[in-house]
């Protein structure tokens, strides 16, 4: 059997384990795996590209490796070859170069790009992206000269930029076109509790305003907000959020939406054509259409449809969205998303040991939770959300000290 | 060497935290706090003895106490979460174990453990309940079992401890049914 992978990230690498998982049970079904990549590198971490340009992490702690180093069937790789198109009857890909690889399984796992806003002078020096591993690799040659850097967007990857750059010493501006920081996954008035803490560290938060244009003639001096306000920075980081990277099936009838809708085996609307990752729309536990980009979600994705393409049975649970602030002494986490109506709030602030906890409870389950200053209780949000299980006798202890999957069982 | 696994009975433990103690003796942990964003600010501690209570029943006043190291889980989410696969299973005791060299203390493994388990050192890098893998394998107890006044630690093998389990089960059934 042919299996065709596009792209090479976490999605990509855990369908090889599961693949290679089940070669190990049974030997006879050995494939025949060609992994198809647009960039030239072996495959790597994306979420801890900040960590690797700010000199946290060395390249090979980047790379993501096979359990026991090799696989142990055929394996090819074709990097440096991004897919333009899938002729899903002829069950074809066709690389750039005009090659046509066949499969007999495809999955499609080619991950998320950020997207490029249109800023007026986006396009000088020192303007800087996180989504590859060559933009990471020009932020670490750039870092040692800058001394200032606005950071445009305030989400989960521009907070963490933020503060990494922070952490080495620099001045940080950020600006964020909403009114809060971190505005999809922590409340506003949470936001506002983050954002004074970071304010405390010397950081600059400019809120509401959007970037109207990168100054310098031809190396970026900074930026102007469409409220007139000049920020001085020697680089500029835009993150101004992902799209799933999904202009090769504009052409097939692959069903897609934002990214490409998947049932819960992984599967795409055409048979033996598989997505998982960033690029994957999976039903959520309302059955709406949901995308999240996540690590664990990528993962778990990728393990499903590994075991599927293999002819397994193995069916996704819906991962909620965790996004953590992880960098700074006071964790900020945010896990699953709030509903909108006949939402209960339960909530704990306890100023003096910094702790704030709040958990959004719908019909006895458990919605979203978000804490500050909170280490260990993620795991366990983690799985109430996941697993929707009834905490309508748990009420009491959710928001004790310590409490865990201990209570649980107990 | 047989496969092992991780009892904690709650029913038992008198909360004197001697165990944290003989764990942290044994994986020379610091006794202080690890300054956070890398470490831990409770302090490193692979066991933990988690209290509730009081609970006031009728006219009796009860304290619980739960003690807690990693429950070496059979389809272990650390294990899974870990981008660097640093996260393995001893194959030869079933214990989950963490490769220090590869760990880059990125905490994935804390945001998927749903028994808050992996503590982070001075350097960032994951410390976590090994179930003294060393002395298991010279036949002699995990030092929380050893040093455990109420025997509410049990380290057996798995088909053991679901037998004592089963047990404290039918004990439990038989107080319900009447004489």
């Amino acid at each position: 059997m042919k299996i065709v992978i596009i792209g090479y990230g976490p999605a990509a690498v855990r369908a090889l384990a599961a693949i290679e998982r089940h070669v190990r049970l049974f030997p006879g079904q050995r494939p025949d795996v060609t992994v198809i990549s647009a960039e030239k590198t072996g495959p790597y971490s994306p979420m801890f590209l900040i960590k690797f340009a700010t000199g946290q992490l060395i390249r090979d702690q980047l790379s993501l490796k096979p359990e026991g180093g090799r696989y142990s069937f055929p394996f090819h790789e074709l990097l440096g070859h991004p897919a333009v198109g899938i002729l899903d009857k002829e069950k074809k890909v066709i690389l750039q170069d005009g090659r046509e690889i066949g499969f007999d399984r495809l999955l499609i796992a080619s991950g998320a790009a950020p997207v490029v806003p249109s800023i007026k002078g986006i396009g000088k020096e020192g303007v800087f992206f996180l989504g590859r591993l060559q933009d990471a690799e020009r932020i670490a040659r750039a870092l040692p000269q800058a001394r200032e850097v606005v950071v445009i967007g305030a989400g989960a990857m521009g907070m963490e930029a933020a503060i990494a750059f922070d952490r080495l010493g620099k001045k940080v501006r950020v600006v964020e076109f909403l009114s809060q920081l971190l505005p999809k996954t922590l409340g506003a008035k949470m936001a506002e509790y983050v954002q004074g803490r970071l304010e405390a560290r010397g950081m600059e938060f400019w809120l509401g305003c959007a970037v109207a244009e990168i100054t310098g003639a031809n190396k970026a001096t900074g930026v102007v907000t469409n409220c007139g306000r000049e920020l001085r920075g020697d680089m500029v980081l835009l993150t101004a959020g992902v799209r799933p990277s999904k202009d090769f099936v504009q052409d097939t009838t692959i069903e897609t939406n934002q990214g490409i809708c998947v049932n819960d085996r992984m599967e795409t609307s055409i048979p033996d054509i598989y997505a998982a990752g960033d690029v994957a729309e999976s039903k959520n536990r309302q059955g709406f259409n949901e995308l999240v980009f996540n690590w664990y979600s990528a993962i778990d994705q990728g393990w499903v449809a590994g075991g599927n393409m293999m002819g397994q049975a193995k069916n996704f649970l819906f991962c909620p969205l965790l996004s953590a602030l992880k960098e700074i002494e006071f964790p900020v986490l945010s896990i699953g998303k709030k509903g909108a109506e006949d939402t209960e709030l339960l909530s704990r602030y306890e100023r003096k040991k910094g702790i704030w906890e709040e958990i959004y409870v719908r019909n006895g389950f458990v919605d979203c939770y978000q804490a500050i200053g909170v280490r260990d209780k993620a795991g366990l949000f983690y799985t109430l959300i996941k697993s929707r299980k009834k905490v309508e006798s748990l009420k009491k202890v959710l928001l004790t000290d310590g409490f865990n999957a201990t209570g649980l069982i107990s | 060497m047989d496969k092992k696994a991780i009892f904690f009975d709650k029913s038992k433990c008198v909360g004197c935290q001697a165990c944290i103690i003989a764990c942290k003796i044994k994986h020379h942990a610091s006794p202080h706090p690890v300054a956070p964003p890398e470490g831990d600010p409770k302090g490193l501690s692979p066991i933990n003895v988690h209290e509730y209570g009081p609970v006031i029943k009728g006219d009796r006043v009860f304290m619980y106490y739960q003690p807690l190291a990693c429950m070496h889980c059979q389809d272990a989410p650390c294990l899974q979460a870990c981008p660097e696969t640093a996260i393995y299973r001893d194959e030869e005791t079933d214990v989950v174990l963490v490769d220090r060299e590869r760990c880059i203390g990125c905490k994935f493994c804390l945001w998927a453990c749903p028994y808050g388990a992996p503590h982070f050192d001075d350097q960032g890098k994951m410390v976590k309940c090994d179930m003294c893998v060393d002395r298991l394998r010279q036949g002699k107890p995990t030092a929380c079992e050893a040093v455990c006044v109420a025997s509410a630690i049990m380290v057996r093998a798995p088909e053991e401890i679901a037998k004592i389990q089963a047990g404290k089960a039918a004990d439990r059934v038989m107080k319900e049914i009447p004489d």
